[in-house]
C-alpha cells in the first residue's frame, strides 16, 4: 500500500520513531522527498493481517508522533 | 423542519461507508489547533491529513475505528472542537500579558520578601512596631 505524505505534516524524522514501533507488524519503504512530500509503502509481515487496519494504525501512530513533534518544536 | 444531516453537513464528503473527508482552512483554524484536535480524536477514529489543492487548506480524512461510528456526528464534534481550540488560543493570546504579570508577581513576592521581618518573632519586634 503506497501512501503519499506531506513532510510539512508528517516530518520524515517522525518515521524514525514510528517504523521501529511497528517492526513486528509491517515493513515500511520510504521514497525520496520531493517538493515537501514523499511516499511510504507499508507491507504487512503476516499474510493473515488486515492491510488496511495495519496502514490505518501506522498512520495514526505517525500522526500522533508528528503532532507531538510539531507542538514541542514551537 | 430541520434538513437531514447530508444537507446540513454539505462540507462533509463521504468517500466510503467508513470514511469521510472535509477541508480545514488553516488561516481560520491554525495548524496547531488542528493538530491538537486531531490528537484528541485518535482514540475514536483513524485520521489522515493531506494538503488540499488550495493553499493553506488541509484535507482531513476520518475513518471510524468501529463500524457503528456515526461519521456525521464525529465530524460535527470535530469541527466544534476546532472552534473551541481557536477560541482557547485567542483567549490565551489576549490574556497572555496579565497571566505573565500574575506569575511574575507571585514569584517576585516569594523572593523579594524580607524574611527577617515577615518571619521574625513578635517578641523581638524587628520593625519596632511597639512603642
Amino acid at each position: 500500500m503506497k501512501i503519499p505524505l506531506s513532510s510539512m505534516i508528517y516530518p520524515l524524522r517522525c518515521l524514525d520513531e514510528t517504523v521501529p514501533a511497528f517492526g513486528d507488524f509491517c515493513s515500511v519503504t520510504i521514497g525520496p522527498e520531493l517538493n515537501k512530500s514523499y511516499s511510504i509503502e507499508i507491507l504487512p509481515l503476516s499474510p493473515a493481517s488486515n492491510d488496511e487496519l495495519v496502514a490505518n494504525e501506522f498512520l495514526n501512530y505517525l500522526l500522533s508522533v508528528s503532532i507531538r513533534n510539531h507542538l514541542l518544536d514551537r | 423542519m430541520m434538513a437531514d444531516t447530508s444537507e446540513r453537513m454539505a462540507w462533509l464528503k463521504h468517500v466510503s461507508e467508513k470514511s469521510a473527508t472535509f477541508e480545514v482552512d488553516t488561516q481560520i483554524y491554525s495548524l496547531e489547533a488542528l493538530f491538537r484536535v486531531c490528537y484528541a480524536y485518535t482514540d475514536r477514529c483513524y485520521l489522515f491529513l493531506a494538503p488540499a489543492t488550495q493553499e493553506a487548506v488541509v484535507t482531513v480524512r476520518i475513518t471510524g475505528k468501529k463500524h457503528d461510528l456515526d461519521l456525521d456526528l464525529i465530524a460535527g464534534e470535530f469541527s466544534n472542537a476546532l472552534i473551541d481550540e481557536r477560541v482557547r488560543r485567542d483567549i490565551a493570546t489576549e490574556t497572555m500579558t496579565i497571566r505573565e504579570l500574575i506569575v511574575a508577581q507571585a514569584f517576585a513576592e516569594a523572593d523579594i520578601i524580607d524574611r527577617a521581618c515577615s518571619e521574625g518573632s513578635y517578641v523581638d519586634d524587628p520593625k519596632g512596631i511597639t512603642t
